[in-house]
């Protein structure tokens, strides 16, 4: 698609015309609460908390908190900055054309106002309630997903969550310099986990999804590379992210119970990536006969597996590193 | 001299859909900011936290 093409369909979704002849649009407060994408949300809350908690030093429990309400506003700002951007695509995809603008009950343009003016107001707050480097953070990993991701990247290239995957790595780096002000090892590392696990879990999604994608013309890695080599970087990425998960240890952020619970998780990941680069996910055109269509669906099954373990995996992993890090500091 | 008015002539009256969506935004656009000066307040206003 080009991008005089989406601009012209972004600017008739936003002339009004598409929409209700009387100007009133007819979306309520939950189409605006969708428009944060609120489960993306609950996993930036989750891990910024854990940056915040894995730091060294305290902060007020407002401030604490005033925080991570700035953290997950931001997040969902840049989600609706997303979702405006995205308008034309997204309604086209059967995972997302039941989003409130395709569904034509809001126009991309009050999703616009909405994303700036939350946007604006979660960086300025995180500045008061915490510092200038937590607020701009934040404002960095706003502008990382709107321009770099969904503008940039997105519609260009198959390393586009890749490199974009580093909008969600920022979360618990942000959460940590709210508390100490700084960037260091440690908060890189809780950016590294985050980055390094973007792309095996997103690429699960795109192996039995690739027919969405591709119908709409975003390159993800299915569609350009093929399935094998995706199911062959699922594989490396899985075992770059086994690696990158035990660095906690070495540095000592993470102590034996991080210690034991990731290396059964990094062992459960390893076990599934590895059944999904066995199989045939993603080869739904060329299965010429029944056997063969029963091999992919298996190996759809197999991806579909490793995506919903992914979520778990870290959430898991950032639990632990955060309730072990709390327990030492009820101890110390 | 006759005052200029751009009278409108296709006047489309809302529907009972749309006015009752713009009610419930409106509410919730009430009750955020009240939320929002609320917590102002209480996190920073109060405890002498502002700006420099």
């Amino acid at each position: 698609m080009s991008a005089a093409s989406h601009n012209t369909d972004i600017k008739a979704a936003s002339s009004g015309a598409a929409f209700n002849p009387s100007g009133l649009s007819l979306a309520e407060p939950s189409d605006f609460f969708a428009l944060m994408k609120p489960r993306v949300m609950s996993l930036v809350v989750f891990t910024a908390w854990a940056g915040l908690v894995l730091a060294p030093g305290t902060m007020p429990l407002w401030a604490a908190m005033a925080s991570i309400i700035c953290i997950a506003a931001g997040a969902g700002a840049s989600g609706a900055l997303n979702m405006w951007y995205d308008a034309d695509i997204d309604a086209q995809m059967s995972r997302t054309k039941k989003r409130p603008i395709p569904q034509g009950k809001m126009a991309p343009r009050a999703a616009l106002g909405f994303g700036a003016v939350i946007s604006a107001a979660s960086v300025w707050v995180l500045y008061i309630a915490s510092n200038w480097v937590a607020a701009a953070l934040l404002a960095f990993t706003i502008f990382f997903y709107l321009v770099i991701y969904t503008m940039w990247l997105k519609r260009r290239t198959p390393q586009n969550i890749v490199i974009g995957g580093a909008a969600g790595a920022f979360p618990p780096m942000v959460g940590y310099a709210a508390v100490t002000g700084m960037v260091t090892l440690d908060s890189i590392i809780l950016f590294m986990i985050i980055f390094i696990w973007t792309p095996p879990h997103f690429w699960a999604l795109a192996l039995y999804k690739a027919g969405d994608y591709g119908k709409v013309g975003i390159p993800m890695m299915p569609n350009v590379a093929g399935p094998k080599s995706t199911r062959n970087q699922i594989m490396i990425y899985s075992v770059v992210l086994a690696i990158t998960a035990m660095l906690p240890i070495v540095t000592g952020l993470g102590g034996a119970l991080y210690a034991f619970a990731a290396v059964l998780l990094n062992l459960a990941f390893l076990a599934m990536a590895y059944k999904v680069w066995l199989s045939r996910a993603g080869e739904r055109d060329k299965a010429a006969d029944e056997a063969s269509l029963y091999a992919v669906q298996a190996g759809d099954r197999a991806a579909r597996n490793l995506f919903a373990f992914s979520i778990i995996y870290l959430f898991a992993m950032f639990g632990v590193l955060a309730v072990e890090g709390l327990l030492k500091g009820l101890g110390g | 001299m006759r005052e200029y008015r751009d009278k409108p002539k296709h006047f489309v009256e809302p529907t009972d859909a749309e006015i009752k969506a713009r009610t419930k935004r409106n509410v919730a656009l009430a009750l955020a900011l009240l939320g929002f000066t609320a917590f102002v307040f209480v996190t920073m206003v109060s405890r002498g936290v502002l700006p420099s």
